[in-house]
């Protein structure tokens, strides 16, 4: 090869930023690519693992409703939000109810008003969900009047116990009481949790299935496996135990009055 | 205070409730004792869980004794000086107390009995041991 035939310096400096040009535009292509795939990839297991995961453990991870491009913004916003209830339900001063039932007293104004009872403010505690019907007690109790609510499964809470209301002597076993002897039963998902899931093992129970029943002077004491998560256990003993896992809920009835339940 | 000052034990029927030691008086300064379960609401009318319990209207929870509510103004869950009045001191079980690590930690001079008439009298089969100094002698 004589000099004659060598292109010039410039004309081979061009020619070698093309083809940098060109090769950093292919590897752009390839690593956009490969990153949508990812994207596409994860959310498809988050698609099958979501519900997998709320019934296995409890937790209330939201659906994929959006598109992919906005989707994992939504998701990590209201997972951490309800990650935020489940996780610090262990401390003395956890929140005992989903951040959204305080800020929906709107939706209550349809409903009777009630006076200074011990229910006085469970009234203005409006549903989980703003879909529900407004007129529901934690959006699931059908105010039966007198301070009775019945579920939807035909369980009655009425006045009664030391708090003055079964609602809220069951509305201490969606805290913890790190101090208290013993064990003590928490509810996942704070009182709208609670009464959905004593609704479940009442009907559970009803069926025999994975049931112990006792029965004395019209009192009857349901011990229920759910095979899932339903809680922990708090108090003195689940502290010492690091606050196992709940799957079983022991149920207290007089004829179809809830007396008292709690996860164990 | 939700939680009993002083159990004698965790309750036979549901398992995980305390079974307090309540104490309440009635309008004729009679004071009475009762076994109450804080979960289930059943109550023994002695400190002997192995008896069979009553169990008062799940609405309407009224002493088996004399049908004075069991949630009333006037009960509570009796601190150790009440305790040793019931003379019940025996059979409450020092594990399950619920504030102060031993029941020795109560003091029983800031019991809010102290506010009571001296000379009430006490309407019980387990009439309190004169001297305080005997309670170890308490069945």
């Amino acid at each position: 090869m004589t000099a004659q035939d060598t292109p010039p310096l410039d004309r081979r400096t061009a020619e070698n930023s093309q083809d940098s040009q060109t090769n950093a535009r292919k590897r752009s292509a390839k690593s956009t690519t490969l990153g949508g795939v990812a994207i596409a990839v994860l959310i498809a297991v988050y698609a099958v693992a979501q519900p997998v995961l709320n019934d296995r453990l409890g937790w209330q991870l939201p659906g994929i409703q959006q598109p992919a491009q906005d989707g994992g913004a939504v998701v990590a916003e209201k997972s951490e939000e309800k990650f935020e209830v489940n996780r610090n339900a262990s401390s003395v001063d956890s929140i005992s109810e989903p951040p959204q039932v305080d800020a929906k007293p709107k939706l209550d104004t349809a409903k009777p008003k009630v006076g200074s009872g011990p229910l006085a403010n469970v009234r203005s505690k409006g549903s989980a969900k703003p879909t529900a019907d407004a007129s529901l007690i934690y959006g699931i109790l059908s105010d039966q009047g007198n301070d009775r609510f019945m579920s939807p499964a035909g369980l009655m809470y009425g006045p009664g116990s030391q708090e003055g209301h079964r609602l809220k002597h069951l509305e201490r076993h969606t805290v913890d009481d790190p101090g208290r002897p013993g064990s003590h039963g928490v509810f996942d998902g704070g009182m709208p949790g609670a009464l959905a899931m004593i609704d479940k093992v009442y009907r559970k129970a009803k069926t025999g299935v994975q049931t112990s029943k006792q029965e004395e002077d019209g009192r009857i004491v349901f011990t229920v496996d759910m095979g899932s998560r339903v809680g922990y256990v708090g108090g003195i003993d689940g502290r010492r135990r690091k606050n196992p896992m709940a799957r079983r809920v022991r149920l207290v009835l007089e004829r179809n009055r809830v007396i008292t339940a709690y996860p164990m | 205070m939700a939680n009993p000052c002083h159990s004698i034990g965790f309750c036979p029927i549901c398992g995980d409730g305390l079974c307090g030691i309540r104490i309440y008086q009635t309008d004729n300064d009679s004071t009475y004792g009762l076994i109450v379960c804080d979960e289930c609401d059943a109550v023994w009318t002695e400190p002997d869980l192995s008896r069979k319990p009553y169990f008062p209207d799940s609405e309407d929870e009224r002493s088996p004794i004399d049908g004075q509510p069991i949630w009333s103004l006037s009960s509570h869950w009796a601190d150790l000086k009440e305790c040793a009045l019931l003379g019940w001191l025996g059979a409450i079980d020092p594990v399950l107390h619920c504030h102060g690590k031993q029941p020795g930690d109560d003091d029983p001079l800031n019991s809010p009995s102290m506010n009571d008439h001296s000379d009430q009298r006490i309407v019980s089969q387990w009439m309190a041991p004169t001297n305080l100094d005997e309670e170890e002698k308490t069945p």
